[in-house]
């Protein structure tokens, strides 16, 4: 199941899907509501209807809370390597 | 909306931190990486340095992670540096035409009558010092002027054509082929150092493209087929300047991919498989030339007997399916990762764009020394074609080895940027993109270790 869209991108639905979400605005077609909502305020936010604006700022609450918690490991991580780092040039010219 | 306030606040605090960290930690690499490459004994493993330069890269990755607001990112894709264009005279654009024929002319000419020896003969400096070297970097760096310069084109606008419809299933296949083909010729022959050979295939490509222009027609052969032009369309995909009537603009290398402004046009299949083949022959370059490949590869190769053009041919084919295939594994990861209905076909030609910038990091790297190195000795086979003086090279300073360490690690910089503004392009919200990431950043990982190893082993 292939279909052309105007963006210049062919999406593919696989056999065993569930749901299909189709952007009413464009042909991008997404697995879940919550993508298909996203990407409506993100690529039409003129054009979006009321509802829409409403799930969208209660999804990207949650959303930016599991952001911030990405984010939180993401500087962890890069504390972790420039510790890990220096350790090992520290023994490295050490020893 | 509380979650969100002490979030900006903290990851900007983070952000301030880590960066400070980070340049502290740059000039440790920066310090490091010029020492392998001296005389000296090394203070630091060649291990341990290409373990930073890998470590670069993804802290390079974790940073630009938090970076998620769309309108951030096409704001720093939008920021430019606008110049006021000097009012020059126009250059006359038959001028151009018929200097850049007469170069292409006197080259091949030169290549037969000229003194056979390498660094004393205008068509191999010219060539390979001034034209691959130097005038590549001026593509990739300013804007690719090639589709004015190209003498080939030139010609192939006088001579009549049969205007046949180019077949659309050979797509970009000739070009490919060319540009391996190519690459083939320079590690597998002499034509880096003698200017006979130089001439003959110089003649050669001038009797091929001639004639695809003639069965084709000029503009289409040198969209689709040939393969010097396509190469230097996608160099100039990632320029740092845009030009207008009058002003010139600098900016980030992705910007004109993702406004869509470069001349390479919409990404295809095919284009997929020529940005590898281009970054493929930038690393097989730098490859052939250590002394690890040639001691434990070629010479044993050779003993047994094969010739080297069959061996470079069977490691060209070889290596070029396997970047094709890493890549191709990495967006089918990709496509698990971020649950998305876009098809692998379509990811694996929206990402291939974000490989050019590796590519040119690369190209700047492997070539800066050398074109520092030979280009005194271009200048006085300007001044005295037949019977230039002797040349002596002279030793490069110390820190040019620091920036080719530096060009390799921006090179992979700006291809982690190019990915991540590409994600947020295509894939919905602010988490899927950013998680789907993750392969093609381990592939640059590794990709950025590989290419430090090659530029800091000793070569022949
Ligand atoms: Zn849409």
């Amino acid at each position: 199941m292939e279909q052309k869209s105007t963006s210049g991108l062919e999406f593919s639905v696989p056999s065993h899907a569930s749901m299909v979400e189709q952007c009413p605005l464009c042909e991008f077609i997404f697995p879940t509501h919550e993508n298909l909502v996203f990407h409506m305020m993100e690529s039409h936010p003129t054009q979006c209807p009321i509802e829409t604006t409403k799930e969208y700022e209660k999804l990207s609450i949650t959303e930016s809370d599991k952001l911030f918690i990405y984010h939180l490991k993401i500087c962890s991580l890069l504390m972790l390597t420039f510790m890990g780092l220096a350790y090992v040039y520290a023994f490295v010219l050490v020893g | 909306m509380k979650g969100n306030f002490l979030f900006k606040h903290v990851s900007q605090l983070f952000f301030s931190i880590t960066l400070g960290v980070c340049f502290l930690s740059n000039s440790v690499v920066a310090h490091a990486g010029g020492l392998p490459l001296t005389n000296e004994p090394a203070i630091i493993p060649t291990w341990l340095f290409v373990l930073t330069g890998g470590v670069i890269i993804g802290i390079s990755f974790l940073f630009v992670s938090l970076v998620t607001q769309r309108q951030l990112i096409d704001k720093i894709n939008g920021y430019h540096l606008s110049l006021p264009l000097p009012r020059l005279p126009r250059l006359n654009t038959p001028i151009l035409t018929l200097v850049s024929v007469f170069l292409l002319l006197y080259t091949i000419l030169l290549g037969f009558i000229g003194p056979q020896n390498p660094t004393s003969n205008f068509a191999i400096l010219f060539v390979w010092v001034v034209w691959w070297a130097g005038y590549t970097m001026t593509v990739y760096l300013f804007g690719n002027t090639w589709e004015q310069l190209n003498p080939w084109k030139s010609l192939s606008t006088i001579l009549p054509t049969l205007n046949l419809s180019y077949p659309s299933k050979l797509g970009s296949w000739p070009a490919s082929v060319g540009l391996l083909f190519f690459i083939l010729i320079e590690v597998g022959s002499d034509i880096t150092y003698s200017p006979y050979l130089l001439s003959c295939v110089l003649l050669f490509y001038t009797v091929l493209t001639l004639l695809g222009s003639f069965i084709y027609g000029s503009d289409t052969w040198f969209k689709n087929a040939d393969p010097i032009s396509k190469f230097f369309r996608y160099y100039g995909a990632v320029s740092l300047l845009t030009y207008s009537n009058n002003s010139i603009n600098i900016h980030l290398p992705g910007t004109k991919i993702m406004n869509k402004t470069n001349d390479a046009g919409p990404p295809a299949g095919h284009q997929v498989l020529f940005i590898i083949t281009i970054l493929f022959i930038t690393t097989y370059d730098g490859l052939i030339s250590t002394q690890f490949w040639n001691s434990k590869i070629i010479f044993p190769l050779l003993s047994f007997g094969i010739p080297i053009l069959i061996i470079h041919f069977i490691f060209l084919l070889f290596g070029h399916g396997l970047f094709y295939a890493i890549y191709h594994y990495a967006i089918l990861i990709m496509h698990r990762l971020s649950s998305t209905y876009i098809s692998i076909q379509s990811l694996n030609m929206q990402f291939a764009v974000s490989l050019i910038p590796i590519a040119a990091g690369y190209h700047l790297a492997h070539f800066t020394g050398y074109l520092l190195t030979f280009f005194p000795a271009f200048f006085s086979t300007i001044l005295h074609p037949l019977q230039p003086p002797m040349f002596y090279p002279n030793h490069l300073p110390f820190w040019i080895s620091i920036f080719t360490l530096i060009f390799i690690l921006l090179g992979h910089i700006c291809s982690v940027w190019i990915s991540h503004c590409i994600s947020f392009k295509l894939f919905s919200g602010r988490l899927q993109p950013l998680r789907s990431q993750y392969p093609l950043i381990f592939v640059m990982i590794l990709y950025t270790m590989f290419s430090l190893w090659i530029v800091t082993s000793p070569s022949v």
